[in-house]
């Protein structure tokens, strides 16, 4: 990450209007104090240190659009004479569209009757920098609100909007090495505040508050990323659920992302504003390598968080409080879990497995996918950790594909919990392939209204590694199993090649299966690998099937069938088209299984991709990652799918390492096989196998675990033949496979022996065959010699 | 003290197993020896908490194997004679059984101290109706709950509705209890109450012809088999 070096390189300006005389906006001084405010910051000793010759302020100017637009350019091109390397751009005011839907940053000369014409358009805006602050990095803080109830209709849609418009408009400009950063007052549904009452803007108010009183103990230097986090903090503690979730994006990261660049230095502050931040000094980096250095007695906790959380009460801190609480037996579980997998135990007296610590480390969406090496850790973070814990509030694109990722790499313990107004038993849409997951919640509200999440979290995380231990098929994620358990066959492993068949994972929407599908992505692609592959010598074929799992012929379950395709199929595309949470949570599984990855596409529309407005920072982070292709719905345009064959053809080189190729080796090489082996050892699943089938205390339960057992008693007696055998078998193999020394010498070895021993003769004694009886009297010897035993 | 639950419960495990080795054998008094080493194991980790305390899930599990180990105990003694010992042990499994916090879903403890004072002709059934009366109450909802499929749960109850001279109460639940049993099961059953049924003929106690009809019904259970 690149220091900016001095204040000196920075330069800004100001726009925006307190009053719009010839519309009917509001007037709003608070907009005016904002502004001030924000430009106190620029000229102080703290902040940036700029001059009046460095900054330029158009905030309440009566000129005209034109007349700004001018002011602008002339301001640039005299600063660039001077070099700078820092644009600020600050608004604060009211912004709208117009009927073409194109954005624009209402000032004081706005006329009612034009106001697009009379208003300064974003599209022009993006022309004046680019031309002028083209080798510049471009801050744009957008602190624009709309008017109440005039403005009702558009609440949902024109600011996320305008911001998808002001990116693509950015995007487009940006020269390679420099960028430009959105920070912008609110999210896709909310709109910027001006509370009645308040000296600033909400969004304005709680940013200054930062930047000019800081928030930790030390001085620190925000990128437009932290600024956001930060004032976001500020806001809720303010406001609480009435706040608005400020957004940063950065359109072009050329040279890096302009966001996480630090620029706006804070002076220290004796009192966090942010409870969190003080207690993070709890909380481990999960992306730090060393976090998971220690497994041998720590329990290692890993928190993925959402972006931009609206609860007050971060789902960290109900981790921490729930831990706290639920040590002990937390401890004991994990203890007796990672025992129950080792044959050896400690040396002398004491706990075997005995767990003494605890690391909780967190993982925000916002940093896995800013880099190749940062998703490596990540993966390999979710992989160490015997407990995972997801927000997976709004299903965001990156908590799903982690946890696309985990539920192949772990069979537990994971707990998905749902915050942002979710309490308990509330409705609540869940991607198709999560339906059966078992939620918690951790919003504010289910603080107040039911069983405190911390109750929640605690009893899942200490039930979860008692159920673990216990149930040989526990599962708490779908597809850890049916990656695996394909067949028993040998070609049932069969890789199948792309000349047989390609996968879709895609949306099922009727539109997208009407349009994309069917007019598109069936017929083009199925044609362009036909057309592909003929070009081998010698060929005959039929081409590929390009399948989606609504078109895999067979009576089993979806979830299995889906998973199987999903590992098997070589040339997998996955298509991010409305960015469906199902798709993306497929798309963690067969990175997690196959090392040829995805080739990963996206429609394009009028310039955009298509996904919603309102997606966070870490959606493009991860989009430029994995490198979308971009298609279009539109007759003709073919050139998409021969990329989606050229990508994939690249990646059967052996020398193919890129980012999904990665993900496959680091769950590979980093799964904790002492903790979660390839199988348990022999004897404890011969015991368990006997156990599901006849409990070694039904003698006195009186109760067999055998379904119908109680209306046929063929069922409760094959089962209990069934259950001694593999009881005799256990001990057969104990007798054979271990020396007398390692038996004696592994107290739980030796227990188990000599009680299957004790088991075994007295079901071979009850038997009519003389072969079991004398199969009997040698087990006993045998037990007798090995074990000690009285008789 | 922490407890290593899981190495405890292998440990009372093996025990159990030899007790029922020997018991097999007729070896009475080694099955015993068995069984006291696995009680001595447990009591000797201090796992009970307060009275009335909220109880663990490892405190539950040894909870349940000290209540198996000791109405084995109860009776191999009874086997032995030593009828005294055997109601101790009785009474003592039966305090953990009627413990709800340990959801012990048994009433083999419970049941024998009730009747073991009639084998040892110290009681008539009369005497004991009051405790039978209570025993029967537990039971009966414990059948239309989790006991409802656990052939001993109404192998208790068809005792105790025998020993308060209720036939087709009885009848009904020993009905059930053969439905869910093995030959082996029964035979088992049949003992006890042929055991029963001679102590209460001896106190010259009428109750003994309507557990005799108990024990033909078994029978014929058997033979028809």
């Amino acid at each position: 990450m690149q220091e900016v070096e001095s204040a000196g390189a920075s330069i800004a300006i100001i726009l925006g209007a307190s009053s719009f005389p010839k519309t009917d906006l509001s007037p709003n001084d608070a907009f005016r104090k904002s502004a001030n405010a924000f430009k106190e910051y620029l000229y102080s000793n703290d902040g940036l240190r700029l001059t009046d010759r460095s900054v330029l302020n158009l905030f309440d100017t009566d000129k005209s659009q034109s007349e700004i637009y001018g002011s602008i350019v002339d301001f640039l091109q005299e600063q660039h004479e001077r070099g700078f390397e820092n644009l600020i751009f600050y608004y604060v005011g009211h912004g709208d569209f117009s009927e073409d839907r194109d954005y624009y940053l209402a000032i004081k000369s706005t006329r009612k009757d034009n106001s697009y014409f009379t208003s300064l358009p974003i599209k022009a805006l993006a022309q004046a920098l680019k031309e002028h602050a083209r080798h510049a990095r471009k801050f744009l803080i957008l602190d624009s609100c709309f008017s109440g109830a005039a403005y009702a209709a558009f609440q949902s849609v024109p600011l996320q909007a305008a911001v998808q418009k002001t990116r693509a408009e950015f995007a487009a400009s940006d020269v390679p090495g420099r960028g430009t950063a959105l920070l912008c007052a609110t999210g896709p549904r909310d709109t910027a505040s001006a509370p009645p009452g308040q000296e600033f803007t909400m969004f304005s108010g709680a940013m200054i508050e930062v930047l000019q009183h800081g928030v930790s103990a030390v001085p620190e230097v925000l990128s437009l990323q932290k600024l956001c986090e930060r004032t976001w903090g500020a806001i809720k503690q303010q406001y609480g659920g009435e706040g608005v979730r400020p957004l940063v994006s950065s359109p072009e990261q050329n040279a890096g992302d302009v966001g996480a660049l630090p620029l706006f230095p804070i002076p220290a502050q004796s009192q966090s504003l942010d409870e969190s931040a003080d207690a993070s000094r709890y909380f481990f980096d999960a992306l730090d390598q060393n976090t998971f250095a220690d497994t041998s007695e720590t329990v290692h906790c890993v928190i993925i968080t959402a972006e931009l959380a609206t609860d007050i009460f971060p789902l960290e801190q109900h981790v921490r409080r729930a831990w706290e609480k639920y040590s002990d037996r937390i401890y004991r579980s994990v203890g007796e879990y990672r025992a129950l997998h080792g044959v050896k135990e400690p040396a002398g007296e004491g706990h075997f497995g005995s767990i003494t610590s605890r690391r909780l480390s967190t993982l925000p969406l916002s940093s896995v996918f800013k880099s190749a090496e940062s998703l490596r850790h990540a993966v390999a973070a979710i992989c160490k950790a015997d407990v995972a814990i997801f927000d997976v509030t709004d299903f965001q694109p990156g908590a799903m594909l982690l946890l696309g990722v985990r539920s192949v790499a772990r069979r537990g313990v994971t707990i998905c919990t749902v915050g942002g107004g979710y309490v308990m038993g509330a409705d609540l849409s869940i991607p198709f392939n999560l339906q059966s997951l078992n939620l918690a919640a951790h919003s504010d509200q289910q603080m107040q209204r039911g069983l405190d999440p911390l109750e929640l979290l605690g009893l899942k995380i200490s039930g979860g590694f008692r159920e673990l231990l216990e149930l040989p098929h526990y599962l708490d994620l779908p597809a850890f199993d049916s990656v695996r358990s394909i067949g028993l066959k040998s070609d049932a492993y069969r890789p199948i090649g792309y000349r047989e068949q390609v996968l879709l994972l895609c949306p099922f929407g009727d539109k997208y299966s009407f349009k994309n599908w069917s007019m598109y992505h069936s017929k083009e692609l199925s044609g362009r690998l036909k057309e592909r592959l003929r070009q081998q010598p010698g060929e005959e074929m039929s081409g590929p099937r390009l399948v989606r799992l609504l078109d895999i012929e067979t009576p089993r379950l979806v979830a299995q069938t889906l998973y199987e395709a999903i590992r098997l199929t070589e040339m997998c595309v996955i298509d991010w088209t409305n960015l469906r949470p199902n798709v993306i949570y497929e798309m963690g599984v067969r990175l997690a299984t196959n090392p040829l990855g995805g080739i990963h596409i996206v429609e394009e529309s009028s310039g955009l991709n298509v996904i919603p407005d309102d997606c966070p920072q870490h959606t493009y982070d991860m989009m430029k990652l994995f490198g979308l292709i971009r298609y279009r719905c539109k007759p003709g345009d073919i050139e998409p799918y021969d990329q989606m064959i050229d990508a994939f053809e690249a990646r059967l080189d052996p020398q193919f390492r890129e980012s999904d190729y990665m993900v496959y080796q680091t769950v590979g090489t980093s799964l904790d096989l002492a903790v979660e082996p390839i199988a348990l050892p022999l004897v404890e699943e011969l015991i368990r196998s006997a156990n599901s089938l006849a409990s070694d205390d039904e003698e006195s339960i009186g109760i067999s675990p055998v379904l119908y057992h109680d209306v046929n008693k063929t069922i409760s007696q094959g089962a209990r033949a069934a259950a001694m055998e593999r009881r005799l078998a256990a001990w057969l193999y104990m007798e054979r496979r271990f020396t007398e020394a390692e038996i004696q010498g592994t107290p739980i070895l030796l227990t188990q022996f000599r009680t299957l021993g004790a088991q075994a003769r007295r079901w071979l004694r009850k038997s009519q065959s003389m072969a079991d009886k004398d199969l009997a009297e040698y087990i006993g010897a045998r037990t007798r010699q090995v074990g000690g035993a009285k008789r | 003290m922490a407890i290593e639950v899981n190495r405890l419960v292998a440990e009372v495990k093996f025990h159990k197993e030899e007790a029922k080795l020997h018991r097999d054998d007729g070896m009475i008094a080694e099955a015993i020896d068995e069984l006291k080493e696995a009680v001595k194991l447990m009591k000797e980790t201090e796992w009970e908490g307060a009275e009335g305390s909220a109880v663990s899930e490892e405190q539950k599990s040894i909870a349940f194997h000290l209540a198996d180990c000791l109405g084995m105990l109860g009776g191999n003694a009874r086997r032995l004679g030593l009828l005294e010992d055997a109601l101790e042990y009785f009474k003592e499994g039966s305090k953990y059984e009627e413990d709800g916090r340990y959801g012990i879903n048994s009433s083999y403890n419970l049941v024998n101290s009730i009747t073991l004072p009639i084998e040892s002709r110290v009681k008539s059934a009369n005497e004991q109706s009051k405790e039978l009366r209570r025993a029967v109450g537990v039971l009966e909802d414990q059948v239309v709950g989790p006991r409802r499929t656990d052939r001993w749960a109404w192998a208790d109850l068809g005792e105790c509705r025998l020993l308060l001279g209720d036939w087709p109460g009885a009848a009904d639940a020993y009905g059930r209890f053969v439905e869910l049993s093995d030959g082996e099961a029964v035979r088992s059953a049949m003992a006890v109450l042929g055991s029963v049924r001679d102590a209460l003929h001896d106190l010259g106690d009428e109750t003994a012809d309507v557990v005799d009809r108990g024990v033909k019904f078994l029978e014929g259970a058997l033979s028809g088999r």
